[in-house]
This record gives C-alpha cells, structure tokens and sequence, in this order.
C-alpha cells in the first residue's frame, strides 16, 4: 500500500546503507516530504555543524500522495542545514524523480557523511547502491543524467544530479531533474557536493496501491476538471508562470535594476508572448494535466541552439528585469544556463544585479571585476558572470559565497544594497506596496521567499466573504481580513493560513499550482483530507491536516531558533521602509513599509503561532503540537 | 468547483480598477471603460483575449 516506502539511512564516510519502516505513528504526526523531513533533520542533525562539513545531514524524500493519481504529484523535497544561510535549507522540485523514487521503494533518504571520492547512488527496488561516479565529476547537469541512463542502459531511470556549482561550493548550488526541474533554494547543491555525492538515481517498477482506488481514480477527475476549469488553469497551460509578468510589472510590482525601481516600461520584448516564438510544445511533470513549462530552442542569433525548459516567472526576473536585459533570447540562456551549471536562477540573478548596482554607484570597479563591464543592461557581462559564479572564478568567487559571505568581502558601503532576508535573496517582486507579501518574505523559514507563505491572491481584490470563506477554514477566524492589498489589519493571519496550506502540500508532494495560490479556486484542506483517505487510507479531517502543518512548521522554527536565529531575523533590509517606489499605479506609486505597523503585524504574526514577543516557541505550543517530546526543553 | 461563467468569456480584468469589460474582437488595444487605461491585449486562446500590459505612452508617469 502507499504506506509501505522506507526510509534509507545512508553513511557517504562508511558505507553503511541501513533500511527501515516508517512506522504510521509518524506519519500521522508528520505524513511525508517536508513534514517527515523536519522531524529527521531535527532529530538526526547535530546544532552548529558546518553546513558543508560531513556532519551535515541531507534529507531527501518524496511526498505522502507522490507517484498516485492525486494531481500533480510530483515534488521531491531537499532538507539539509544551509550553506547559504546557515539555518534550515529546504527546497522543492517537480519532475519525475520523487515518483520513480516511491517506485523504487522508498519514500525519505537520510544522508550523512562524506565519500572518500566522487559517488552516485543507484535505487531499484527496494535496494541501494553507493557507486563510483569519479567519471561523472565536471559534467553539467543534462550531461550526468545522460551518461547514468547510458551507463546503466535503461533509458526510464530518473535521475537528479549536481553541476559544477554544486561541485565548487557555490554556496546557492541547486540539484537538477530533467532540464529544468530544480530544487533550487538555499543551495542543496552545494551540501551534496560537499558529500562528493554528484547524482541520485532511480528506477523502479514496486507499485503503490491505493486504499479506494476506484474512488481514487474518480475523485482525481473531479480534482482535474476543477483545476482546468479556472482561468489560472488555462493560461498556465498555455503560457506559464511568465504571464505573472505583465501582470505585475503593468502594476508596478517587480523588482528592477537591484530594487532601484518596481516597473519598467520596455517590457514587450521580455513578456510571456514572446515564447511562441521558441517554443515547440509544452511539457509537465508527473500526473499534471497544466504542463505549464514550455520546451523551446533558439533558431538563430547568437544563442542559437540552445535548448531547455521553462523558463518560469522568476528567469524572466533574474535575467530580464533585474540586470536590464530586455531580449527574450538572453532569458531563455540564462535559463538553460543556470540549470545546466547548477545554480538557483534567482540568487544568481540577485546576486548579479546587486554586483551591477554596486558597479554602477562605483562601489566596486574594473579591478573588483576583472575589467568586466558590469553595467545594467550588458548581457554579455551577465552571461560571463553566471560562469564564474558556477566555476568560482573572478568576481564571480566573491558573489558565490551568497549576500552574507559576499558582504564580508565586499566594502562596507555594499551591504544596504543587498536585497535579502536570512542571507537569501528575495525574489523578483516588490513588495513595498503589499504588507502581506512583505511579512511572509520576512518570517519564511528558509529565508526570503515567496513559495512558502505568500498569499499571492490578496493582490485580487477578492471580496471580502470570499476571502472569509477561504481563510476561515478548517480554523475558524473572525478577525479582520481586506480586500486592501496595501493594509496591514488581517494580513497577519492571511500568512499564517498560507503557510499551513503550503506546508500541508509540501507534506503531501503535490505541486503548489494546485492549491490556493494563484487561484482563488483551487483545492485545499478539504481535498487534501480526502485524498489522503482514498489513497494511503490515512483518516484525517481538514483540520488534522492543518495539525501536521503546524507542527512541522513549528519545528522549522525550532531548527532555526536552535542555530541561533532571533526576532531580528524576520526583518526586511531598510530599503524596504526608506525608499518609496518610483513608479506604478496609484495604489503602489511612492510606497514604503511603515516601520511600526510591520512591528505590530510581526507582533501578531507571533501571537497567532503561539510564539512569544521573541518569536520563540512557547511551551503551551509544545504542549499543544505534541513536539514537547521530540524537542526537549526550549 | 466553478468553470468561469459563461457571461465572462471574452473579457479582460482590468488591472487599474479591476472592472471587467470587453474588448473588441480580436483588438490588439482596448481601453478599460471605468478608469480610462488602455491596454495591450494578446489571446492566448483564439477567442480568449488577455491583457498584455499598458500602452505604456499612456501609462501614468511619476508626478
């Protein structure tokens, strides 16, 4: 049955390779993916370790529902200690890889330990392998997945691997599926390259079988027309994320230049139309009826034969708005780039564009930058800078150690500019007009994020008995909630909602396009509770879901509060209350965060969780969460 | 869950004001009636118009 994956724990330094049940009490408390990936990482991993040191534990897990005919679930979970900020690394990534991993026998992965030499590890079901990959060091990675489907003949395996970045430390590496599936946050990538593990492979053909699968199946269809159904749904399927740009950028919601303005008005030639152009057909992950990748190839032009999937919203940022580019075709390499090298396309886009503010107000120099021109607006230089972050090279070595190791080598007058939170860049959105988005960037887990808590439809203008029937359930909450994206009242509890939904997901291994996200309409508590019925047979209501979310995310918090993050750290950096937006409509036009209703928001933010004026975990939280146990004193 | 209704193909949202109103067919530029931007307008789907983004030589610019 769906309940029946193990859990491997694997020493890289030994050897030693030992397999177990995961007993239902811990999947109960915890279900899968992130959610059982907190408990392990917390439970196994030892404080104040170096994140790049053998210490580090890497946990690696698919979700509860991955690989059945729940929608598009597909999503494979990365955990470790973060090179990049130092508290809890953990990213996402869709694909095909967690399914075959479920296939093969095996639901989480707990990795310790460092290989003598460069290793791959090899799942097929029900066993695992620890073999050499010395031949496999310095290739890209496209190329890696290739040579592991050709080494070990069978074209079906599934496989994620690092690049060069990963393998050169590059403190934001990400880990790649696919062309284009990354898990591409707080630099995974850089943990397994520090564990000389370059790719974990699988095939298996163990299937799952579901507790209801006739309802299963039938309910799955009502899930899929439901999703299909919405207008979110359709333009996914035809243009992607991309057509968030024109959308915000109309506003005046993105991020230009390094935060200099919200808005530019050169935007034809980066908007989401111009994909069909590339394109040659749409793709999608495991059981995802959206396809909301492109699969393209640049015809002509300088870039000419590049090939890859996406690019999504956040490219079109890091390699478009961001650095000043305003050719389609450089977003497109970009794209391919990044994933071929293993770099998280946002930090590296940030990253750069930050480089290019400081250039540009003379901070650094030619002689920072080894003569590179590092001005707005160059791609070639953009180009140039995303290889030398991924081979350490030039300046490009100084930027790979993230905002927070950058801005030890960089002149003091660099660090203001550096847009983060947690020593993680923010994404390519202002959010100086909307305080809810602002506080969840501020408090996520990971550190600045917009996939962990965002509660993106508070840009609609959704009345407001809509909004009441969203976020009042399965918690009840009579306070205030405004169909106002630029107020405060409410939008505390608006991110707090968010944040259960999204790890509830996460648990699950279902993808977030299929969850209150972008769309007002789309399935939540309610149909995780039933899914999780008709198909591993767990009975638990919308509101045991909601359980499990809170508790896991309490435990992130507790993993971070454990590496020494305080209050201080759910700060934004003082552009965001200092410098008013240049441009926009009215409703985002010369807009700042007010200092003391941010406090106040963050106050109750706090009091909704349970946590004290610190942002600590209370004990009657403990109590309440059943983590007392697991966590010990506080 | 709901389909968009049926009153609403062939309409766009206006970002300014978030009215709805409906451009002509198959119009590259329409002008949102109740607060006067005028926008950029793709199709997605053959019938299913979209706003593109501003025509930005007539987008409000900083005072």
């Amino acid at each position: 049955m769906a309940l029946n994956r193990k859990l491997a724990f694997i020493d890289l330094s030994s050897g030693e390779i030992e397999i177990s049940e995961i007993p239902r009490e811990l999947r109960e408390k915890y279900l899968g993916g992130r959610g059982l990936d907190i408990h392990l990482l917390f439970k196994h991993l030892e404080p104040g370790v170096d994140p790049l040191g053998p210490e580090n534990v890497c946990c690696i897990s698919a979700g509860i529902l991955v690989g059945t005919p729940a929608s598009a679930s597909a999503r494979t979970h990365i955990m470790a200690k973060s090179p990049l900020t130092g508290l809890l690394g953990s990213s996402n990534m869709g694909g095909f890889f967690a399914p075959e991993l479920r296939y093969a026998g095996f639901d989480h992965l707990v990795i310790r330990g460092q290989a003598e030499k460069p290793v791959c590890l090899w799942i097929h079901n029900g066993e695992i392998e620890i073999r050499d990959a010395a031949h496999l060091w310095g290739l890209d990675t496209f190329e890696t997945q290739e040579a592991i489907r050709d080494e070990l003949r069978d074209p079906e395996i599934k496989a994620l691997a690092i690049g060069v970045a990963g393998e050169n430390l590059v403190r934001f590496a990400n880990v790649v599926t696919g062309h284009k599936n990354a898990a591409g946050r707080t630099g995974m990538g850089a943990v397994l390259g520090s564990k000389n593990l370059k790719a974990i492979a699988a095939r298996g053909t163990m299937g799952i079988d579901l507790a209801q699968p006739r309802e299963a199946l039938e309910y799955d269809r009502e899930v899929c027309n439901q999703i299909a159904s919405t207008k979110f749904g359709q333009i996914m399927q035809r243009w992607g994320t991309m057509f968030i740009y024109g959308v915000t950028n109309s506003t005046g919601l993105v991020r230009v230049n390094n935060f200099q303005s919200n808005q530019h008005p050169d935007s034809e030639k980066i908007e989401c139309e111009n994909m069909d152009e590339h394109s040659t057909g749409t793709a999608g992950c495991f059981g995802c009826q959206l396809h909301c990748r492109h699969r393209y190839v640049i015809k002509d032009g300088k870039y000419a034969g590049t090939y890859g999937e996406g690019p999504e919203y956040t490219s079109q940022g890091a390699w478009g708005a961001e650095v000043g580019c305003r050719d389609f075709p450089t977003i497109l390499y970009g794209n391919h780039l990044v994933n071929k090298l293993g770099l998280d396309t946002l930090e590296t886009g940030s990253l750069i564009s930050w480089g290019m503010e400081l250039f540009e107000k003379g901070i650094i120099t030619k002689e920072d930058t080894g003569g590179l021109d590092l001005k707005f607006g160059n791609t070639d230089a953009v180009i140039e800078m995303i290889r030398q972050i991924a081979h350490r090279e030039g300046f490009g070595d100084v930027l790979a150690d993230g905002p927070k190791g950058a801005m030890e080598r960089l002149p003091a007058e660099a660090a203001p500019l550096c847009v983060h939170v947690k020593g993680m860049s923010n994404l390519h959105s202002d959010e100086r007009p909307t305080p809810s988005l602002a506080l969840g960037i501020a408090t996520a887990t990971r550190g600045s994020d917009h996939l962990r808590s965002r509660p993106a439809i508070d840009l609609y203008y959704l009345p407001e008995p809509l909004l009441r029937k969203i976020y009042g359930s399965p918690v009840p909450y009579d306070g205030p909630l405004t169909s106002d994206y630029g107020d405060y009242d409410g939008k505390a509890w608006m991110v707090f909602w968010q944040e259960m939904l999204y790890m509830a997901v996460d648990c699950l291994g279902v993808c977030k396009f299929h969850t209150i996200f972008l769309s007002p309409n789309m399935p939540a508590f309610d149909e995780f509770s039933k899914w999780l019925k008709l198909i591993p047979g767990l009975e638990m209501s919308p509101k045991d879901v909601w359980d499990v979310a809170e508790r896991a995310y309490n435990l992130e918090r507790l993993f971070n509060l454990r590496e020494g993050a305080t209050r201080k750290d759910d700060w934004l950096v003082d552009r965001y209350f200092d410098e008013p937006t240049p441009r926009g409509f009215d409703v985002v036009r010369n807009k700042t965060l007010d200092r003391d209703k941010f406090k106040a928001m963050l106050d109750e933010y706090y009091e909704l969780h349970g946590w004290d004026k610190k942002g600590r975990v209370t004990d009657e939280t403990l109590e309440r969460l059943d983590l007392a146990a697991a966590v010990g004193s506080n | 869950m709901k389909a968009s209704p049926k009153s609403r193909e062939g309409q766009v949202r206006c970002l300014n004001c978030f009215e709805r109103f409906r451009p002509e067919k198959k119009a590259e530029r329409a002008t949102c009636p109740s607060c006067g931007i005028e926008w950029r307008i793709s199709y997605p789907y053959p019938t299913t118009p979209k706003i593109r983004g501003p025509v930005w030589d007539h987008y409000p610019t900083p005072e």
